[in-house]
């Protein structure tokens, strides 16, 4: 498992953080930049719902008001462990995804 | 003609078995990395799972001429490789394998991407670096044998490398900047994959990535069998050696931190240059090799 700085040269996109109206674009462009089959797991609990920031004027929400999102990692902050368990299971997704890519 | 059909299996076979020694070495050139960091690492055949997955991913080309560009990139590595095993003109074969690379820079330049023109621009400041060291190991194997032609080194009888250590050393010293590794890594930044985002290579994805990784072996091969050019008699020493090296320089990778570009053009155009053309003075001057006679 390598770690990309890329999202060209990615699979997986990890996100921490919520969505707000600044980075929205930017999401946007880094989640078209990433070719498919591609898979996005959101970690945290701001990153699945918003989080305490929930309320604030400028945060939209989890980052699924903005992209569509394959694996929610929740906790605050998420343990290392369910972590790597939601990569595996994005990994079993990104599988998936490849082989309706095919058919 | 028995002789000539043996030397074109010889050389298909070496072709066709170049890619693969090439995704192995890189394979143990991540075990390797792994281990020395504490970690487990992938397989050895990873780059090979890898380059497949590339090949079936979507690919972002800025426009038709870059994907002619990656696809250029493969086919002059697999050429100047395939020059050297026919043991075709030197001369020529630099020029080929600088061509790839050229291929690889235009193929920066297409995209808008910050990162990918720093990539570029460091790739041609490689270039500088190395290709001379190159073309002055060529000029110094025309003044051992009297010919541009691998086969005059055949035709030797003994080690190019008892006539022109230094051009050997020279060679040595440019390999990373080759083989794309610390401390002379500066164009793709491969430790540090968030840096400049993989620079040269920002703007390749899917199966433009794929064609240049392979490409990348192929290169790598070519210029493992240089080094291993200079034990010519006893080929099996010279390669036994230059994967040697190559261990050498992964185990370098890792310890190094990666320098400046200044750094490594003073490093490799001081040592290099004063190595390879002190030998070819030397040579000169006692009036040994071929091209003097």
């Amino acid at each position: 498992m390598l770690h990309m700085g890329n999202p060209k040269h990615a699979d997986i996109l990890l996100i921490t953080g919520p969505a707000n109206r600044r980075n929205a674009r930017v999401l946007k462009t880094l989640y078209e930049q990433t070719p498919e089959p591609k898979v996005v797991v959101a970690v945290g609990t701001c990153a699945c719902t918003g989080g305490i920031f929930h309320n604030c004027p400028n945060v939209l929400g989890g980052v699924d008001k903005v992209i569509p999102i394959d694996v929610y990692v929740p906790g605050c902050a998420a343990r290392p462990e369910s972590i790597i368990d939601g990569v595996v299971l994005a990994l079993q997704k990104l599988a998936e995804k490849r082989v309706e890519e095919e058919a | 003609m028995d002789g000539w059909l043996l030397s074109l299996t010889v050389a298909v076979g070496l072709v066709v078995a170049a890619p693969f020694i090439g995704g192995i070495l890189s394979g143990i050139d991540r075990k390797l990395t792994a281990r020395m960091q504490n970690r487990v690492g992938p397989p050895i055949i990873q780059p090979f799972y890898d380059l497949l997955k590339l090949w079936g991913k979507e690919s972002f080309v800025a426009s038709r001429f870059q994907a002619l560009l990656a696809f250029s990139f493969m086919v002059f590595s697999v050429v100047a490789f395939t020059l050297l095993v026919l043991a075709q003109d030197l001369l020529l074969i630099v020029f080929v394998i600088s061509l790839a690379d050229v291929c690889l820079v235009l193929g920066s330049y297409c995209g808008r991407s910050p990162y990918s023109y720093l990539g570029g621009r460091r790739e041609l400041l490689q270039m500088l670096a190395y290709e001379p060291i190159l073309i002055l190991a060529v000029v110094n194997i025309y003044a051992a044998t009297g010919s541009f032609m691998v086969e005059g080194v055949f035709k030797l009888g003994f080690p190019l490398v008892i006539l022109l250590p230094g051009v050997f050393l020279a060679l040595l010293i440019a390999l990373p900047i080759e083989a794309r590794k610390s401390p002379f890594d500066i164009s793709a930044s491969h430790h540090a994959h968030q840096e400049i985002v993989r620079g040269v290579f920002t703007e390749f994805s899917g199966f433009s990535l794929a064609l240049i990784e392979f490409g990348h072996w192929f290169k790598l091969i070519f210029y493992l069998a240089l080094l291993a050019l200079f034990w010519v008699p006893l080929l099996w020493l010279g390669a036994v050696l230059a994967f040697i090296f190559y261990f050498i320089i992964m185990i370098v990778d890792n310890i190094f931190p990666r320098l400046t570009w200044t750094f490594m053009l003073k490093a490799v155009w001081l040592a290099g240059f004063t190595l390879a053309v002190s030998n070819l003075i030397v040579l000169a001057l006692l009036g040994v090799g071929l091209a003097w006679a």
